[in-house]
């Protein structure tokens, strides 16, 4: 008995440091936190969790700390002496208090219950048709968006991969679409994850309070690069919104320079996949398991590239301020771009060199072995499709 | 003096009191009782669960090894130790590993070892279809852990999903290795399920009603039942798969028409009960440690027997549970969230009944009752983020992050696995006639303890933060890097811990056989139930005679009894209550090795299934003759019967037998 009182002086420091490391290590720079709700659907979320994470809480101090004290106090030690009339009551048990711990849990998952299934019915309201429509196309491993701009109910209007841009303050409906295997597609701070099944279409929300820009990834293992498959979603104002969808619907432009003529001459090296609207177009079927690959048409106007594992617009302040119309002056990450033209697979797992065999062919793309020559060249037509 | 002749209202009529022909040639049944062939041939229930246990523990060695693999390339971002490819093998095997081949045959062979001990009997009902059944465990691992040097280890995750499972997307034999390598597991899950049910069904020993069965043959009942119609649906699901993968269906095939959830629904249906066949079986074990750690009996067996009848009922209404991000729609979410918060219920109620055991009674802290509190506690931590995700909106945030992988390990380690810790050091000394190690023993729990804590603790914080799971990799500045060190370091802890449980068991082993070393005795933790009445080690027909029950805690109401006060007054010395290995006239099945030529025949079709037809016609072949040889050697021969002495079919009239090999199987 005389013990006990030391241990705890001495847990109890011990306690405090864990604790305060811990909430130290929830607190900084996590860009997926869940707990950090930026939209009305996440907010819905955590709003149910916190209270659940409460009575977690206190049963949890119950039972453990109920055991500890128990085993602290009934406790004897090895070494003392135990005969038989030291033997404890046989107590066999007690209706009243076992229907006691049936009934109390019951009752406060109950309420928990209750509480779900009024946050799952209110998180699958559609957002009216007005709203933005995008499809989420998912594959081995990127992301593709699709907008149906003009409400006719087919995702073409725009065409664009990794980032997806949607307005503030605005519940955009999403359509989860994937062209081989299952993937989960989660922006935690906007709302939940859904899983993305293939023959299988599902309707899901999103939004966000503010512009900003919001991180994901593929939750649902779905091969080789499943870690890589990564995703942003930039948040504007409604104006800029406006504006952005007007951008996105115009054709490319054709290059000017001398050097991003070469480069659009060196595309066609591409084009057995890659879409440029208004002036490549692959011919289908190409030579992709999902059969399709990220159309480049305002590839500038996009911050992240190759899945999102690599930053197109420089990781500066000075850049990142510049939004999406960043490409001028100097905030195109060149060394970046040039490292993927040069050999992909290097740089990301694919199954992008994997000889065509009986059951498929690639996925992801593979190492063209260009020329720093035409490396340049390529970048400097890149560059051009704003 | 007849042993057994006391009335068995299920005994199978035996035809033990005809002399038999001597058979000839291969129908001869082994005889070795000692050496490596008594191991392969034998059909003691005890010898096949140490077998299973010792396989498990090399298993759980290979998986342990798998996971600090993972932990050492997740240790700092951007790993470099696995490629993607490997990771991605790695992962899955280590799951693969742990549940299907130590954890599962863990509980396996403690039910194997203790069911026919706890209820008075002299082994299970069918001895040849449990030898059976541990072969094709050990092939079925084998075959699954061979995929490593022949071309690949599965690499799509425990649960497979549909269609990255097809040959497009992993086109190396790794998932074939996985599917057969478990269709083999299951069928000796199967028959152990079958064994193990008719065993409690119909040989308990005279006086044993359902009310006086020990908490843990209960629970494992429960198990059986459990695995009897889930392995099924895994079996199904794998056919189906297999099909596909290598004659071309098309039930996972997406562009034909299929839908992936097939698989997904399949798979949960069998993998939700799954989680409840792990962990029933260590809730029974822990069920029985601390009432003998307290000196109480168990508060509430009734409560704590229907709780385990209903988790082992609710079980089945919640796979769906899994799928919450499916996009299955809100009613089905809305149902299946509701509904896994029930089993929390039951599981609570077992929880406050533990404490309340605890409470008032007089304490005993050895390491199998370390081990007992500690999964209390650390099953709780998993049980309410469990019930975090039942909630699932909430779960929609959580799924698939490494708050899952969190959740799961501190029900499957600080549950299932911290329970069979202790459980080892319970029965060891009935096992094996010497006690481990306390003071290292202690060392062991307090070692692991941290060591868990510290690797999986942190996980909750990484998944609430956003890292998924089953990624080989990932990126500085998402505040992932502190916690997957910490939980790194952690693993390496906890790795230590089950070096120290390995260095116990050879150490005590080396001390119980030098000179002078104390023997455990028969009933060394002043425990309760029948298998304690048996020697340590008890021989091969376990009792001396068949223990007649007229008290749940059998031993203990022999020993000890209530005085007007209620207070415990003791009615009789241990010594004189608990076998002293004497028994003469015992009639026990002789070893066959049948089991294993059918289990191998079923491992060859098993590779010929995955590299050429014509091999697995060779297999199907040796797995006929098999099947034949098992039928045909004699059952019962007088002459070459493994039996304690040799006053079988004397004057005392029945003959002394047991209905073990009465019928067929």
């Amino acid at each position: 008995m005389r013990r006990r009182p030391v241990r705890r002086a001495r847990t109890l420091p011990l306690v405090l440091a864990g604790l305060a490391l811990t909430l130290s290590g929830c607190a900084h720079n996590a860009k997926q936190d869940s707990l950090n709700p930026q939209s009305h659907y996440a907010r819905t979320i955590y709003n149910l969790i916190l209270p659940v994470f409460a009575i977690a809480g206190v049963v949890l101090v119950i039972v453990v700390g109920g055991t500890l004290l128990i085993a602290a106090k009934y406790r004897v030690p090895s070494d003392a002496e135990f005969t038989d009339e030291d033997m404890p009551p046989q107590i066999h048990g007690s209706f009243k208090l076992e229907v006691g711990w049936t009934v109390l849990p019951a009752l406060i998952l109950l309420a928990v219950g209750i509480a779900t299934v009024v946050a799952v019915f209110n998180l699958a309201k559609v957002p009216p048709p007005q709203n933005p429509r995008i499809e989420v196309v998912a594959q081995q491993w990127w992301w593709e968006f699709r907008y149906d701009v003009n409400h006719d109910g087919k995702y073409n209007e725009i065409i664009t991969a990794n980032e997806m841009v949607i307005p503030e303050g605005t519940d955009v409906a999403l359509r989860l679409y994937s062209r081989d295997v299952t993937h989960g597609f989660w922006i935690p701070e906007l709302n939940g994850k859904r899983d993305v099944v293939p023959g299988h279409p599902s309707e899901f929300n999103i939004a966000a309070d503010h512009p900003g820009e919001y991180y994901g990834q593929c939750t649902v293992f779905c091969g080789l690069s499943h870690a890589n498959m990564r995703m942003k979603v930039i948040v504007m104002t409604k104006p800029d919104y406006a504006k952005w969808l007007v951008e996105q619907q115009r054709l490319a432009k054709n290059p000017t320079t001398a050097l991003a003529k070469l480069g659009k001459a060196a595309f066609t090296a591409c084009a057995g996949c890659h879409r440029i609207n208004g002036q490549f177009t692959p011919k289908q079927p190409i030579d992709q398991v999902s059969d399709n690959a990220p159309n480049l048409t305002h590839l500038m106007s996009r911050t992240i590239f190759a899945s999102g594992n690599f930053d197109l617009r420089k990781n500066t302040p000075k850049c990142r301020a510049q939004g999406i119309h960043y490409s001028i002056p100097d905030c195109v990450d060149e060394a970046n771009l040039r490292a993927w033209l040069a050999n992909p697979p290097a740089l990301l797992p694919m199954a992008a060199d994997q000889v065509d065999n009986k059951y498929g062919s690639r996925r992801g793309m593979p190492n063209l072995n260009l020329s720093s020559q035409q490396i340049d060249q390529l970048v400097a037509y890149l560059e051009t499709l704003k | 003096m007849a042993i057994t002749d006391a009335p068995r209202p299920l005994a199978l009529p035996t035809g033990g009191n005809q002399p038999q022909p001597k058979p000839l040639g291969v129908f001869t049944r082994p005889r070795a009782t000692t050496g490596w062939r008594s191991w392969v041939t034998t059909v003691d229930h005890k010898k096949i669960a140490k077998m299973y246990g010792a396989c498990a523990l090399v298993f759980f060695v290979v998986g342990g090894c798998e996971a600090l693999l993972i932990r050492l390339q997740l240790a700092t971002p951007n790993g470099k130790l696995l490629s993607a490819d490997l990771y991605n093998q790695v992962f899955t095997m280590h799951g693969t590993t742990m549940i299907f081949l130590v954890v599962m045959p863990i509980g396996t062979a403690f039910m194997n070892y203790l069911i026919p001990l706890q209820i008075g009997a002299r082994d299970v009902a069918f001895p040849r279809l449990n030898a059976f059944g541990f072969w094709s465990f050990l092939f079925g691992g084998l075959l699954l852990n061979s995929s490593w040097v022949l071309g690949g280890a599965p690499d799509n995750g425990w649960y497979n999903y549909a269609p990255n499972s097809g040959v497009v997307f992993s086109p190396t034999h790794g998932i074939d290795f996985w599917t057969i390598g478990l269709l083999i597991t299951g069928i000796a899950s199967l028959t152990g399920a079958v064994n193990l049910i008719v065993t409690v069904l119909n040989m308990r020993a005279p006086g044993m009603t359902w009310m006086k069965i020990p908490i843990f043959t209960w629970m494992s009942l429960v198990t059986q039942f459990m695995l009897l119609f889930a392995i099924p649906v895994l079996t199904a699901a794998q056919f189906l798969l297999l099909f596909d993968r290598r004659f071309g269906a098309l039930f996972f095939n997406v562009p034909q028409g299929a839908d992936p959830l097939l698989w997904e629904h399949l798979f949960w249906i069998f993998g939700h009960p799954e989680v409840y066949i792990m962990i029933l079986p260590a809730f029974g074990a822990a069920s029985e440690m601390i009432p003998v750690f307290s000196r109480k009996p168990l508060f509430g067996y009734p409560v704590m027997v229907i709780s385990g009848i209903a988790i082992g009922f609710l079980g089945w209404g919640v796979w769906a549970h899994h799928m919450f991000t499916s996009g299955m729609g809100p009613w089905s979410v809305a149902a299946f969230s509701v509904g896994s918060m029930t089993i929390a219920v039951p599981t609570g109620v077992k929880i406050f009944n533990w404490m309340a055991t605890m409470w008032r009674g007089k304490l005993r802290f050895t390491t199998s009752m370390l081990f007992s509190v500690g999964m209390v506690t650390m099953f709780t931590i998993g049980g309410l983020s469990g019930v975090s995700h039942a909630v699932a909106p909430a779960d929609t945030q959580q799924h698939d992050t490494y708050y899952i992988v969190a959740h799961f390990h501190y029900v499957l380690f600080g549950g299932a696995f911290l329970a069979f810790m202790g459980a080892f050091y319970f029965w060891w000394p009935k096992a094996f006639g010497h006690h481990l190690n306390e003071k290292l023993g202690k060392v062991n729990f307090w070692v692991m303890l941290v060591g868990f804590n510290l690797t999986f603790g942190p996980q909750h914080i990484l998944g609430l933060q956003g890292m998924p799971r089953r990624v080989y990799t990932y990126k500085p500045n998402y505040g992932f890097d502190l916690w997957n060190m910490v939980s790194t370091i952690g693993s390496f802890i906890l790795a230590f811990s089950v070096l120290l449980f390995i260095i116990n068991i050879l150490y005590s082993r080396v001390q119980a056989h030098k000179p002078g070393a104390i023997p455990a005795g028969n009933d060394p933790w002043d425990s309760r139930s029948v298998e304690w009445i048996a020697t340590s080690p008890p021989p091969a027909h376990n009792f001396d005679e068949v223990p007649e029950i007229s008290e749940l805690d059998e031993l203990w109401h022999r020993k000890y009894a209530e005085d007007e006060r209620g207070r415990l007054v003791r009615v009789a010395r241990t010594e004189d209550v608990v076998d002293k290995g004497v028994a003469t006239n015992v009639h026990l099945p002789a070893p066959s090795y049948w089991p294993l030529v059918v289990a191998f025949g079923l491992v060859i079709v098993g590779y010929g299934m995955i590299f050429s037809l014509v091999m697995a016609a060779v297999g199907g072949f040796i797995l006929f003759v098999g099947v034949y040889g098992w039928a045909l050697e004699p059952s019962d021969d007088e002459d070459l019967m493994n039996s304690h002495g040799h006053g079988h079919g004397g004057p005392s009239g029945p003959a002394p037998v047991e209905p073990l090999e009465a019928s067929v199987v």
